[in-house]
């Protein structure tokens, strides 16, 4: 089954509202992505502390920090009025058993959860053994549609 | 020698959502005219 990404909705609430202390930077902002062995998804979770506190993140083991992997070469385009959003792909090099059931993707400075992946599409397991795990956008994580 | 661990790897390809914010039509323009009559008719 494939992934499935759910928005939060203050991922959007602060692109709009947040100032310039408090809004969503996708440039600027180090952009994490966490692992979670447990979660149930509410997209009013509107921190990520109150989303980690919502589920179980992944220990610090296996290859996995707390907090998660910073996403590297964050992207923004804007094609014929598709504003998409996207970064490379973000790798744990397990070591032994690495397993989890949801990434959720946040501004690691303002505390702001932005998406959650469903990693099987239906809340299961998926694990790398002494090998990588990898979230890849090769077409962007999300995007807004503001073509005529 | 020893034996090369060979791994399970595993990559999870994400598909991006789309948020739709396109022009949408918000209703026909009503005339001078037009509008003079509907507040004609109105009054009677």
């Amino acid at each position: 089954m494939a992934a499935v990404l759910s928005m939060y909705s203050n991922a959007i609430l602060k692109a709009f509202t947040g100032g310039a202390a408090g809004g969503v930077d996708w440039d600027t902002n180090a952009i994490k992505m966490a692992l979670m062995t447990a979660y149930t998804f509410d997209e009013d979770h509107a921190t990520m502390t109150a989303a980690i506190a919502a589920g179980t993140q992944h220990a610090a083991a296996n290859g996995y920090a707390t907090g998660g992997a910073t996403l590297g070469t964050k992207t923004n385009t804007n094609a014929a009025g598709i504003i998409t959003f996207g970064s490379a792909s973000a790798v744990w090099t397990a070591t032994g058993a690495l397993t989890a059931k949801y990434a959720i993707c946040y501004d690691s400075v303002t505390d702001t959860p932005l998406f959650c992946i469903n990693l099987d599409g239906a809340g299961g397991d998926v694990t790398a053994t002494d090998a990588a795990f990898t979230i890849t956008d090769a077409s962007g994580y999300f995007s807004i549609d503001v073509s005529p | 020698m020893e034996e090369e661990k060979k791994g399970t790897p595993v990559t999870i390809d994400v598909e991006p959502v789309r948020i739709s914010a396109k022009a949408h039509e918000l209703g026909e323009v009503e005339t001078g005219e037009e509008v003079k009559e509907e507040e004609e008719k109105e009054e009677e």
